[in-house]
């Protein structure tokens, strides 16, 4: 017996279905299903990863969707073809766009006039949902009517479907409905209506109904499914259920089918090509233009060579018109004075680096091309392209406007259940209490990653049902990595020559004016469909605004083109561990690094970002690796092709490219084998693929002539970064940025903190902590003043030394507005606000946004202490010019604003004048003290998040227990492992994975940053402290190694209560 | 105002104020308990028992001692609470919902006794920043400090109510609630409250040092004034007497100058408050019906006590109509010389405020326990009233000329539905409390799971659940517990051989707290009476469910 399913919904159709595609596809196959169909509801997202399996299992997938058409009949329409796919995909678009996000609209009137090539299955329900079929059509009379029309419109390409699942009534209903069909003559279909692939996920169905109804499953009664029989089933239970004639129809249908998701082909936009030309010859021109500007001096034959074997694999891959797009959209952003960088595995293409849209140059790394494009792996390759966070919008803008939107969309992100959306969903659904379930999901991920959670549950003092909370971890586990929602790509964008809708289904995003397209980016992978990455990077746009600040006072640093290459100075800073804002070796475990790797020239960056990371961490990588940079371990190499492909690191594969060679030079493995060896690598951890090369590796190694024990070590030691190991090409990219911000951080401080302080939020420090390094690096920060800052943040001379400073801008008051922030300046047009009722009278801000402006203290040149300029303010009425002070009128022809050195004598002036017209007024005086040097500092931090008093550790150094604790400046005098208590402001907790459970705290004083080690008995004993302090004292031993400190936690006490008003918060990364 | 006015003006109240407390002692005088543990010990908790917090919107509002020293304070979130608590196994934790509906009675419990003392109570919450709600009571006593003989004693019996009701509290006096309120917050090394200074003076003075914060109500004022300065009472009034009130007045709005007058007794704007001030609130306790009939002679028999019964309800009566009440419960209580009692109550299907239905239920349970000792003191008490509907009015008359007035109902089943009522409330009367159920519909698949029996007087019963719409036949009767059938000669057998017809229906579920899973067919007995079996899937045998009409 041939049986077909034809109607089965996957997890996709979201909260509907307990199966994930492959599950469908995988049951369908080993039950000997002759096809199966996934009909999502209104949805193709999940078709491709349906299709992936079904073509590696080889059964016939059946491309469909369900619809609930808003008269209440639910239909079935399947493709059997590519036209009739493209008018599935089509009908999807318009129903989903004319509807809010996560809904759709489907008429009658589209089905009909729109699919005029599709199957039609009219799917008869038992109880159709009440609140989705307002119009639902009962009795029999009315659902013949329905049969007619249905019948007119879609001929013979209708069928009714009947779906045997052992519910009341059923056979009698099954009994008319076969008189209807007789009636009309219209043919009847025996349909799964497959919610799940096996009948032991009826609890974790019910339980997603219940997060669907956003009720508890106790309460939802009939609204469950009264059984479990919607799964896949045996095609012996199928032949005792249906009618012969009725299983017989699946084939016919089935035999109908011809598409195949394969068939889809992607065509690229054309239209950068200028006519007369071939794609090939257009690419050809601007790789050729590019190296003449790359290398003037005229192209090395080693890069000439990897051009010309680049360029054939493009033409014969043809992927000419990907490489165009990409170049068409990185030129726009040169045009627009965007920085951009491409990276990743795009920086082993010299193409890519010819035509600007990488920067690493083939002297650089060793590429290698095929980690790239691989001829054996047939599938396209993946450009990502960072521009500057603040301006990437405009590049999103261009795009459209170019393309148009039927053209350009979005790629989806599918938004999946993790551990703790998880809990907190089943949680509900199983009517656990609220406070259980909150316990539970906050615990899971700050100490119970893999902890006894049922202890923890006790140990809290939670009682619950035992047997529901079996269950309910049971459903836990089982909806992890279940698809939740669909949701916008970072940045992924698909462009077509023609209508997207035909290849993909498009639907609203919940930005408006966003449209995404319903597959993620494993599916454009699996399908082929190139995505051109715009990806948002801080450090671009910091970069930038450096540059435009060193402009003001070295007009020739024009671009980060003109910033000298391999600067000692930049070496030397670095290899102090001075490394706070510069891109990628901010961390605590990159500055920790820094010193003991001491880079010296460019290749050292590239390492030292590619080192710090869980992989080599994990493969025990990093020690060897210095130990051979000191010299005190000897470097072997088997042979010279192995010296060949680890002589860069010492022996040591850091690289993913390194693994890849190997498999190559050693093993023997194929580029395109290689590169899969690639792919399981990365992917290790989440399946055993990677074992997979485990045999052909050793066997490959012994065949070549190296021994046993070699080849089992090479591969542990592949097998350890698996996973997380970084590629060359992608580190290179990296370090580049890494040595431009450390060079601008080295040479012009001012303008880079002020760059990053404008740039904000990027990276891994506050501005508290930005502007605090900044000031140990000598750069004067000048405060808010009303007369002198500008929205921004900007850079200002100092009135004696002329060296440049930074002046603190209207931005950082977190109460005030942006929009009126940004008006203040051209308010202030030049002339000196005198008062603040001057102030209220020239510009349009609110008496709120004045006291904003007063408590940050912004007008301590004209008011005085904040309290008398909060005094004020709050006196001001904007609209009321019956309250201003009596002051006399400005000149008709304003002095310009004054210069910091003139503007003493004005603030002098205005106060005395202030002062004067007070003394009229003298029962509106303040009578409060001027704050206190506390208050003030908690005042800073409550405003602006910063302050330019005194660090408040100097405050309370003078009382005990901070006045026996060493300051971060001591440290180094004192010897390793001697006893040392510290103290300071909790800045930044880490947690990483690797560590095993370690906490890392960082402690902020007036000298610097203290780091902590926290083991986890340490973190059991102190668990309130290190979760939740402010201001700690720590007492422990010192671990000084290459001048890298740390404090071993033994005892953490918790002052917090001593910020009592402080509002800082540490950065807590988990 | 300047400041010499403002100067003239308290010196010129103070004068006034000695004066007066010399002449007859009559200036108010407020006492403010706040409740400190109140959300705890409303449940009956003590704060010296282990390990209990009490929840609101996932917030904890009140704690155990133990539990505070833990770091536990009110307003911390209740996960986090969870998390600082330190495990004990010997008395784990525990974690109760706040029950606003309990606070409310054990506030008229207090208020109860403590009208014992003065009539001019008034209760008193306000919300603090940590989103927990700050319960007390405002007292005025200058009218009853003569009764008493002086503040001290006043003072040691609300002390004495309190720790009898077992309640924590902090208390302070006050020239007015206000400051009475406030000065509730000060620490421990305030002034005596009883000592015998209640001059507004000293009042102000105790104030001076209590920060700002604790004028709840006034939060953005507040902020506001700390902005520029202000952090404690004292900062104000000295600013008050310094500069002007007026210049507070207008930056931090009317309603907070108005508060802060009325604290600082400061009489702006020449408004003569004082004559204007609103009489002190007095307390109304919940008033009961409480009437008895003491007999001239002793009863014996229930006949003898129909008429006093129907005395007694006929009083309940005209008391309800005149409140515009009604009663689902009366209660009797029947004593002898020796003051023997004994109790019983009578409950009514519907909400009535007839006396002749109250009347036959009560005889009918009068009929069922014979009297115990002969009857000296017939007492008829009625706690639970509630407001009559609109829609539900009835004039005086027709309730005692028509009995069964609700049987001239337009409706026919509105018409049935009384006579069912009435007559359940009489079963109930004889066969006693519970023991006449009724069904409510639930919506679910497993069909004994398809209603609940519930008292009659539960609540339930007023608002049934409505089930979803089912399309599929069921049987009229439905057995609360499938019966067991067993199989003769291969057959299976319940009172006669069963065919099976019609089926399966398949249900399963129930996974979350007994795992279901039953085939149901329509099975024909050897009598052509119509079953519903079904084969339980796990047990692997075959019940009956129900029978079919």
């Amino acid at each position: 017996m041939d049986y077909s399913e034809l109607h089965s919904l996957t997890n996709y159709s979201f909260l509907r279905s307990a199966s994930h595609p492959s599950e469908i596809v995988e049951r369908a196959h080993k039950l000997h299903y002759k096809a199966i169909a996934i009909t999502d509801e209104c949805s193709l997202a999940g078709i491709v990863k349906a299709h992936v399996s079904a073509k590696k299992l080889g059964i016939k997938l059946i491309v469909g969707s369900e619809f609930r058409l808003s008269n209440g009949i639910k239909v079935v329409v399947i493709a059997p073809h590519r036209q009739a796919y493209a008018e599935l995909s089509g009908f999807i678009t318009l129903a989903r766009r004319r509807a809010k996000k996560g809904s759709y609209e489907a008429h009658f009137e589209d089905l009909r006039f729109r699919l005029q090539s599709c199957l039609i299955i009219w799917i008869i329900e038992d109880n159709p949902p009440h609140e989705a079929a307002p119009n639902t059509l009962e009795p029999l009379e009315n659902q013949n009517t329905v049969a007619q029309i249905l019948k007119k419109s879609f001929k013979e390409r209708l069928w009714i479907g009947i779906s045997h699942q052992y519910t009341g009534g059923e056979q009698s209903r099954h009994l008319q409905w076969q008189v209807l069909a007789i009636k009309n003559k219209l043919p009847i279909v025996a349909c799964g209506s497959v919610v799940m692939h096996d009948k032991s996920r009826k609890p974790l169905h019910d339980t997603l109904t219940a997060i669907h109804e956003n009720t508890a499953i106790n309460h939802l009664g009939t609204k469950l499914n009264a059984n479990a029989e919607a799964y896949l089933k045996p095609l012996s239970q199928i032949a005792n259920r249906y009618p012969h004639h009725l299983i017989e129809e699946t084939q016919v249908i089935n035999n109908l089918c011809h598409f195949s998701m394969d068939e889809l082909r992607y065509q690229y936009p054309q239209e950068l090509v200028p006519k007369n030309h071939t794609p090939i010859q257009h690419l050809t021109r601007l790789v050729n233009q590019g190296k003449l500007k790359r290398w003037p001096q005229g192209t090395p034959n080693f890069a000439q060579d990897i051009i010309d074997k680049e360029l054939t694999l493009i033409e014969e891959l043809h992927y000419e018109f990907y490489f165009l797009t990409v170049h068409d959209i990185v030129m726009f952003a040169r045009r627009q004075n965007i920085l951009c960088q491409g990276r990743g595995s795009a920086a082993n293409s010299v193409v890519c680096y010819c035509l600007h849209i990488t920067e690493i140059s083939p002297e650089h790394i060793n590429v290698l091309f095929e980690r790239f494009i691989s001829k054996e792996r047939d599938e396209p390759p993946d450009i990502d392209v960072d521009f500057e966070h603040q301006r990437r919008e405009e590049v999103i803008q261009y795009i459209y406007k170019k393309y148009t939107r039927q053209r350009a969309a979005l790629a989806a992100s599918v938004v999946t259940y993790r551990p703790r959306s998880a809990i907190r969903d089943i949680g509900k659904a199983l009517g656990l209490e609220p406070e259980l379930i909150d316990h539970l999901a906050k615990s899971l991920a700050w100490w119970d990653r893999t902890g006894d959670l049922m202890k923890r549950i006790e140990e809290a003092g939670l009682s619950s049902n035992k047997h529901l909370l079996v269950l309910f971890f049971a459903l836990v586990e089982e909806i992890i990595g279940f698809p939740r929602h669909l949701s916008q790509h970072v940045g992924g964008f698909i462009i077509t020559q023609d209508k997207i809708s035909d290849l993909v289904p498009l639907e609203n995003a919940s930005m408006p004016e966003r449209t995404i397209i319903q597959w993620d980016k494993d599916d454009l992978e699996a399908m082929g469909l190139l995505k051109i990455d715009v990806l948002a990077l801080g450090m671009l746009t910091a970069l930038r605004k450096t540059l435009e600040y060193v402009q003001r006072y070295d007009k020739n640093l024009k671009s980060i083109a003109d910033i000298p290459k391999e600067d000692p100075k930049t070496y030397q800073m670095l290899s102090r561990g001075d490394s706070l804002g510069v891109f990628q070796v901010e961390s605590r475990a990159q500055m920790s690094m820094l010193p003991r790797l001491k880079p010296k020239t460019f290749y050292d960056l590239v390492i030292e970002i590619a080192i710090v990371r869980p992989g080599p961490i994990q493969g025990d990588m990093i020690h060897p690796y210095l130990r051979r940079r000191d010299g005190i371990e000897p470097i072997i190499y088997q042979n010279d092709a192995i010296k060949k492909v680890l002589e860069p690191t010492l022996g040591v594969p850091i690289f993913q490219e390194q693994a890849i060679r190997l498999a190559m030079v050693a093993a023997g493995f194929s580029g395109g084998q290689a590169d899969q060896l690639r792919r399981a690598m990365a992917s290790w951890g989440k399946n055993g693929d990677l074992l997979k090369f485990e045999k052909s590796f050793t066997e490959g190694m012994l065949s070549n002539g190296y021994d046993e024990d070699f080849s089992q070590r090479l591969f542990s030691q592949i097998k350890g970064f698996g996973g997380y190991g970084f590629p060359e090409s992608h580190s290179a990219s990296f370090a580049l940025l890494c040595y431009f911000s450390s060079w601008l951080k080295c040479h012009h401080p001012a303008a880079f903190y002020c760059a990053l302080l404008n740039s904000q939020p990027m990276g891994f420090y506050s501005p508290s902590q930005l502007i605090q390094d900044a000031r140990r690096h000598h750069v004067k920060i000048f405060p808010l003043d009303i007369n002198q800052s500008v929205y921004e943040n900007r850079i200002e001379q100092k009135p004696q030394s002329g060296d440049w400073g930074i002046r603190l801008g209207f931005c950082r008051i977190k109460s005030l507005r942006s929009e009126k922030a940004m008006t203040l300046e051209s308010c202030r047009n030049n002339i000196p606000f005198v008062s603040i009722q001057d102030l209220a009278e020239r510009t349009d801000l609110s008496q709120a946004d004045i006291q904003s402006l007063a408590s940050a203290d912004a007008f301590h040149s004209i008011s005085g202490h904040r309290f008398q300029a909060h005094w004020q303010a709050s006196a001001v009425d904007p609209s009321d010019n019956m309250l201003s002070l009596d002051l006399k009128p400005l000149p008709i022809n304003p002095p310009p604003l004054p210069t910091p050195q003139k503007n003493h004598c004005d603030a002098e002036s205005i106060n005395t004048q202030i002062k004067m017209t007070h003394k009229k007024n003298n029962d509106d005086d303040l009578t409060t003290a001027s704050p206190t040097l506390e208050s003030n500092i908690m005042l800073d931090f409550q405003t602006t998040g910063i302050s330019l008093r005194p660090h408040p550790m100097t405050l309370l150094r003078q009382e005990p227990p901070f006045k026996y604790c060493k300051k971060q400046s001591e440290l180094l005098t004192i010897g390793n492992g001697r006893y040392v208590q510290v103290a300071g402001l909790v800045t930044g907790r880490q947690r990483p994975g690797t560590a095993k459970g370690t906490l890392f705290l960082t402690l902020e004083d007036e000298t610097g940053n203290i780091n902590i080690v926290v083991w986890k008995a340490t973190q059991e004993r102190f668990r309130n402290a290190s979760l939740s302090a402010r201001l700690l004292s720590v007492k422990g031993r010192l671990e000084t190694k290459d001048n890298v400190i740390h404090v071993i936690a033994g005892k953490l006490e918790d002052h917090s209560e001593r910020l009592k008003n402080f509002s800082l918060k540490s950065r807590d990364f988990h | 105002m300047n400041k010499e006015t403002i100067q003239h003006e308290i010196n010129q109240t103070k004068n006034e104020k000695i004066t007066k407390e010399k002449n007859h002692n009559r200036e108010p005088l407020w006492v403010a308990i706040r409740l400190s543990h109140f959300p705890l010990e409303s449940l009956n908790v003590q704060r010296h028992n282990t390990n209990i917090m009490v929840s609101y919107k996932n917030h904890i509002c009140a704690t155990t001692d133990n539990l505070h020293a833990q770091g536990i304070e009110r307003g911390t979130p209740t996960s986090t609470a969870q998390l600082l608590y330190i495990p004990n196994e010997e008395s784990p934790l525990r974690i109760y919902e706040r029950e606003c509906d309990t606070e409310e009675k054990a506030l008229s419990r207090i208020c109860d006794a403590l009208y014992n003392i003065t009539p001019h109570i008034e209760t008193y919450a306000v919300n603090a920043p940590n989103g927990c709600e700050d319960v007390g009571l405002l007292l005025e006593i200058s009218r009853c400090i003569a009764l008493f003989k002086g503040v001290k004693i006043i003072v040691g019996k609300i002390s004495e109510a309190l720790k009898t009701l077992k309640f924590s509290f902090a208390y302070a006096l006050g020239h007015n609630k206000n400051i009475a309120w406030l000065l509730s917050y000060r620490e421990k090394n305030s002034p005596n409250p009883t000592q015998p200074t209640h001059s507004p003076q000293h009042f102000i003075e105790a104030l001076k040092p209590l920060p700002l914060d604790y004028l709840y109500e006034y939060q953005d004022a507040i902020s506001q004034l700390k902005k520029t300065g202000f952090f404690c009472f004292g900062d104000l009034i000295f600013h008050i007497e310094q500069s002007s009130f007026h210049s507070l007045r207008k930056r931090f709005g009317e309603n907070f100058s108005q508060h802060l007058s009325e604290t600082l007794d400061i009489d702006n704007c020449m408004q003569q408050r004082a004559l204007f001030k609103k009489p002190a609130v007095t307390y109304k306790p919940k008033q009961l019906f409480i009437e008895s009939i003491q007999f001239d002679y002793p009863i014996s028999n229930c006949e003898q006590l129909e008429h006093p019964v129907k005395t007694l309800l006929t009083a309940l009566t005209d008391e309800l109509v005149k409140n515009q009440e009604q009663t689902q419960n009366v209660c009797w209580n029947l004593y002898d010389i020796y003051h023997q009692h004994i109790i019983f109550s009578v409950h009514f299907e519907r909400l009535h405020n007839d006396t002749i239905l109250a009347q036959e239920l009560t005889m009918i349970q009068l009929e069922n326990q014979p009297l115990p000792f002969e009857v000296d003191t017939l007492e008829l008490r009625c706690e639970n009233v509630l407001p009559v509907h609109f829609e539900n009015r009835s004039t005086h008359n027709d309730l005692h000329h028509d009995p069964y007035h609700n049987l001239h109902c337009d409706s026919h089943d509105e018409v049935e539905r009384n006579a069912i009522a009435i007559v359940t409330s009489k079963l109930n009367a004889r066969l006693g409390e519970n023991s006449v159920l009724t069904l409510s519909p639930k919506d679910s698949h497993i069909p004994e799971l398809t209603f609940t029996k519930t008292p009659m007087a539960s609540a339930q019963n007023l608002s049934p659940e409505v089930p979803s719409a089912t399309k599929t036949d069921r049987p009229s009767w439905i057995f609360n517990i499938p019966i067991k059938i067993g199989k003769r000669q291969n057959t299976l057998y319940w009172k006669g051989n069963l065919e099976l017809q019609q089926g399966p229906e398949r249900i399963e579920g129930l996974w979350w707290k007994k795992p279901t899973g039953r085939d149901y067919f329509v099975a024909k007995r050897d009598d052509h009476v119509r079953l519903w079996v079904f084969h339980d899937l796990y047990k692997n045998a075959w019940f009956v469910q129900g029978v079919f009409a």
